[in-house]
């Protein structure tokens, strides 16, 4: 959509007529209306949508008791295929009401989830969320690949996370469970960068680029904020532990946490190397993009081998966390891609308040801290938003 | 793959996990074999899927002087003898044993104890209806038990609770 400043510029440099400009700033005006109105019937349906999934569900759990195991298997798979159906129809075979028929389609993916787990509740199966969570994830794909759908995308992004950290918790013993939350983290920073690897490999086909830009920014930003997490020393739990007791040697972090982090590292590396080589766009970024997902993953598994109770991985993860930062830039302003560089401005402004934290606090009066600091960060404020205008500007005319 | 084969698939996938995992739990309830476990219980809280409790069994422990090959995480088999009221290990085995056995994953093993779980150790009760169980626990004296059905590959549903032989309703309980 143009803006009004643009359209004048336009006329005034006589790249467009008076006509053409109203022409253009009617159909902006309009484009807008609609836009706005298709978000309020997004957010009528939508809540329409899930107030008929909750109210199918409490209307099972309600009557527990008195339906028959057949009956509540009905209902509920009932009004699972229903909602999937009727979203189905409005959005692609009639096609008069797409937006409620994509809310009808999300809401079908909330329900398999909540029939899934009212199901296993029925046979009084052990409470393994991972795998109900699991199944759930794998049983929406389909809708995920066959209509490309950015909620039901956004949805098995985060089924896929709450998975990984179901897994750990269900599967930790007694004695490695200290561990296996300790390293939680570490195991999640593997996790953004294995999502990051996912979307990558969706690139390789034109039709689900789209998905493909979304698992790699939530990769992106899930292992950039996990990442940040290894700048403080507190979640270093060999030092932290070793620093109040000499138990620090004891920490071994349980059998199947190894595997399953293991696992989960090498799959993000194959697929990263995947990426590297058969990736059909052949920029140079790709190849910096990669190389640094490897460093990251090299430096994870290094510090999960190999632990130290010294510094070293802290200093580390700072020069690997401020490298990724940069990475970030250099790639943002290459591809023009605002989205990137916006991330980039966001965690260079909350790494800086972080080690402004961590050096002055102790050092400077608190009045002295806090003015100092907030001065600091409000004229850095301005500078990145007008920086980031520039930027924004800069790309829209290229 | 255009949109009606992706609905078809989708449909087809959904059909079969639900329709999968009901099959093969109702077909264990049809045609096993109903044992009594003996059974305590405690009383957690799921976030996902509202009150159950927790059932801890007599054949849950395990105590052997020889763990050989018993590693956690092994899948085992767990030989019944059902003379007795209650039923209760004969043997462990690492391979499937003749006789009436149950399946079950090797959790831990403490010195000679091992512990097993069956993935029949929660019990899924009404929401706001636990404390029915909680005050016969408290009351002492009583006993728990649940009956299961296990089929012939040793996979067990648990098809009832049971307080002291009586089967655990929960219908017009009042708090």
């Amino acid at each position: 959509m143009a803006h009004q400043k643009d359209i004048e510029q336009w006329v005034a440099e006589g790249t467009i007529t008076q006509a053409q400009a109203d022409k253009l700033l009617a159909d902006t005006k309009a484009k807008r209306e609609r836009h706005r109105s298709n978000r309020m019937v997004t957010t009528f349906s939508t809540i329409g949508a899930v107030s008929l999934g909750i109210g199918a569900i409490l209307f099972v759990a309600s009557n527990w008791d008195v339906m028959s195991n057949l009956v509540k298997i009905v209902i509920l798979v009932g009004s699972t295929f229903l909602a999937t159906f009727i979203g189905y129809y409005l959005q692609y075979v009639k096609k008069n009401l797409p937006v409620v028929g994509a809310s009808l389609l999300f809401l079908g993916t909330l329900l398999f989830g909540a029939t899934l787990f009212l199901v296993t509740q029925m046979y009084n199966i052990n409470a393994n969320n991972a795998t109900i969570v699991l199944v759930w994830l794998l049983g929406i794909l389909p809708l995920i690949y066959g209509f490309k759908s950015k909620p039901i995308a956004t949805l098995s992004i985060i089924l896929f996370l709450i998975w990984i950290g179901l897994t750990v918790e269900h599967n930790s013993d007694l004695l490695g469970a200290f561990a296996d939350m300790s390293y939680l983290p570490l195991l999640y920073l593997m996790s953004g960068i294995l999502l990051f690897g996912i979307g990558t490999i969706h690139y390789f086909s034109d039709s689900l680029k789209g998905i493909a830009r979304m698992y790699r920014l939530a990769g992106l930003r899930f292992a950039t904020f996990f990442a940040f997490l290894f700048t403080f020393d507190w979640f270093f739990v060999h030092k932290r532990v070793a620093e109040n007791s000499d138990l620090g040697r004891y920490i071994e972090p349980s059998t199947y946490f190894t595997f399953f982090f293991l696992a989960v590292a090498v799959v993000a590396l194959l697929l990263v190397v995947l990426g590297l080589f058969f990736n059909p766009a052949k920029s140079k970024t790709i190849a910096l993009e990669s190389g640094f997902t490897i460093g990251l993953l090299a430096l994870g598994l290094l510090y999960f081998f190999f632990p130290a109770t010294s510094d070293v991985y802290q200093i580390l993860f700072n020069v690997a966390f401020v490298a990724l930062i940069v990475v970030m830039y250099y790639v943002g302003f290459h591809r023009e891609d605002i989205t990137v560089v916006n991330l980039a401005m966001g965690w260079t402004a909350i790494y800086f308040f972080a080690r402004y934290f961590d050096f002055f606090y102790d050092l400077l009066d608190r009045s002295l801290f806090f003015i100092i600091g907030g001065l600091v960060f409000v004229m850095g404020g301005i500078a990145l938003e007008h920086k980031r205008r520039d930027i924004k500007k800069d790309f829209v005319h290229h | 793959m255009n949109h009606k084969k992706a609905i078809i698939f989708l449909a087809i996938v959904w059909v079969a996990i639900i329709g999968g995992f009901v099959a093969m739990k109702e077909f264990t309830i049809q045609t096993g074999e109903e044992v009594l476990l003996k059974t305590v219980p405690v009383d957690p809280r799921d976030l996902f899927r509202g009150d159950y409790v927790i059932l801890s069994y007599d054949i849950s422990r395990f105590e052997t002087d020889d763990t050989t090959g018993f590693d956690p995480g092994r899948t085992v088999y767990a030989l019944l003898d059902t003379s007795e009221k209650y039923a209760q290990i004969i043997s462990l085995h690492t391979q499937k044993p003749d006789g009436l056995f149950m399946k079950g994953r090797l959790e831990s093993g403490f010195g000679d104890t091992l512990r097993i779980a069956y993935g029949i150790e929660s019990y899924f009760v009404p929401e706001n209806k636990g404390y029915i169980i909680e005050n016969a626990q408290r009351k002492g004296d009583v006993d728990v038990s649940v009956k299961v059905a296990v089929d012939s590959s040793g996979n067990s549903v648990i098809t009832s609770l049971l307080i002291d032989g009586e089967d655990v309703s929960f219908d017009d309980a009042e708090e």
